[in-house]
């Protein structure tokens, strides 16, 4: 669930929680200077599928999930009782239309869809 | 709602005369793109009362002469012509059959019921000489048996709509379901004359046909991928992207500060196949530098470039797979 908006058929969730770090390389010897700089944040990439039965309920799925690349960032919570829910932003929508899926009331879309975590306000 | 496709209208001077066994033909060649054909309008009059008066779609052979029995066929009242020698249009309609592209027909057309003496007979306006450079008149004296070029050209439209491409069809209810015609594996004419459930298994084009039971079914050409209005062909998969413009700068101690700046705007890749070489370097036409107009199957409507068309090696004989990068502009 992004804010109140609950995100349809959603099929895998990979989490990354990566750190930014400085990196120098140090003449004549065998590893690199590296120090922490920051904690980037987690990036969670959730992949489902917009599944309806008529073309227009796609379109309409695909223009609000379209519509949260907003730069507004909300709580999102993965709903699975454990993973604590955090602040992000929606970024990067991508959305697949295959010929298999498109026929006869049933009309799916793949999406993907690309959360930053950022601080809560 | 019906398209004209193939006519000729010359300025008419010719007459000839229909009854029994007397039959007489206009062929005709579809263009390059594949149609069906609703019905034929013909420029016709008659003499006395001829009765029903038939007209229907057959065959060329090699020669050019109509063969083999009726396509598709449709009757209307003879009586019912005007005595006018000039003639007027009459339009004859017919069960729905698709035609090939670049192929060679014949309208043919007799009444059975008309009579010499007394004069009982429909006249099929014409031009002699013929001017019609895809087909010809012709005339039997067999009722169709054997046909001779008569050196004219008959008035004639034929009406019909574009085809319906790889549809897979299964008839699960009460009713008479058919599927009429099966051509080269592309065109498939579908009728449906009962109640029950149809179902669609498949669909390898961005096409949708609703049956509602009972009564007529609609093909509608609603999903299409159009370019320019144009059918994109055999399209298999739609990937589109829509990058968000973000500015983070790391910060020590916390979350980096991410500010959204906008988005790039919606890319789109096509890939599809084609059976045609000529097909693939129209395709390539499109990577232009200008504005293009593109209609998704769900029916968002973008103005796009098209950055590169990317033809690929044939994976079947005939079947060139293409992929088509297209990037959103500000219209």
């Amino acid at each position: 669930m992004f804010g109140s908006y609950v995100l349809p058929h959603v099929l895998n969730v990979q989490i990354t929680e990566t750190r930014k770090e400085i990196e120098r390389p140090v003449p004549l010897r065998n590893i690199a200077y590296r120090v922490d700089q920051a904690d980037l944040g987690q990036t969670v990439r959730v992949s489902g599928e917009i599944r309806e039965t008529t073309i227009d309920g796609a379109h309409a799925v695909m223009q609000a999930i379209r519509a949260l690349n907003s730069g507004v960032d909300d709580a999102f919570d993965l709903e699975d009782g454990e993973t604590p829910a955090i602040e992000a932003l929606l970024t990067d929508p991508e959305f697949i239309l295959d010929v298999e899926s498109w026929f006869n009331g049933k009309y799916w879309i793949a999406y993907s869809l690309t959360f930053l975590e950022v601080e809560a306000p | 709602m019906t398209t004209e496709y193939e006519n000729y209208d010359g300025t008419e001077n010719s007459d000839l005369i229909m009854y029994q066994v007397y039959w007489h033909a206009q062929t005709f060649t579809v263009g390059a793109t594949a149609h069906t054909i609703t019905s034929v309008k013909l420029k016709l009059w008659k003499d006395g009362n001829p009765g029903t008066f038939t007209v229907s779609i057959r065959a060329v052979d090699g020669s050019g002469h109509p063969t083999g029995s009726d396509l598709t066929s449709g009757t209307i009242d003879g009586n019912t012509f005007t005595t006018d020698g000039n003639g007027a249009w009459y339009e004859i309609t017919f069960t729905e059959y698709t035609f090939l592209a670049n192929t060679k027909y014949a309208i043919v057309c007799r009444a059975l019921n008309g009579s010499y003496s007394p004069h009982n007979d429909v006249v099929w306006r014409g031009v002699n000489p013929g001017g019609y450079a895809d087909g010809n008149s012709e005339q039997s004296n067999d009722s169709g048996g054997t046909w001779s070029d008569t050196g004219r050209d008959n008035a004639f439209e034929v009406w019909g709509n574009l085809p319906v491409e790889y549809i897979n069809v299964s008839e699960s209810g009460a009713g008479v379901d058919a599927i009429l015609e099966v051509l080269d594996g592309e065109f498939i004419n579908i009728s449906d004359g009962g109640a029950g459930t149809d179902s669609i298994l498949g669909v390898e084009e961005w096409l949708v046909i609703t049956d509602t039971g009972l009564g007529t079914d609609a093909i509608l050409f609603q999903g299409s991928v159009l370019i320019d209005g144009a059918d994109l062909p055999h399209v298999q998969r739609i990937h589109i992207t829509e990058p968000t413009i973000l500015s983070s700068k790391p910060v020590s101690g916390e979350l980096p500060t991410r500010i959204w700046l906008g988005k790039q705007g919606r890319t789109v890749e096509f890939e599809g196949w084609t059976d045609s070489l000529t097909t693939l370097e129209s395709l390539k036409a499109y990577a232009d530098g200008t504005a293009h107009d593109v209609w998704l199957p769900d029916g968002t409507n973008l103005s796009v470039h098209i950055i590169d068309v990317s033809p690929q090696i044939p994976v079947w004989p005939d079947e060139y797979p293409y992929t088509i990068h297209a990037e959103e502009r500000m219209d």
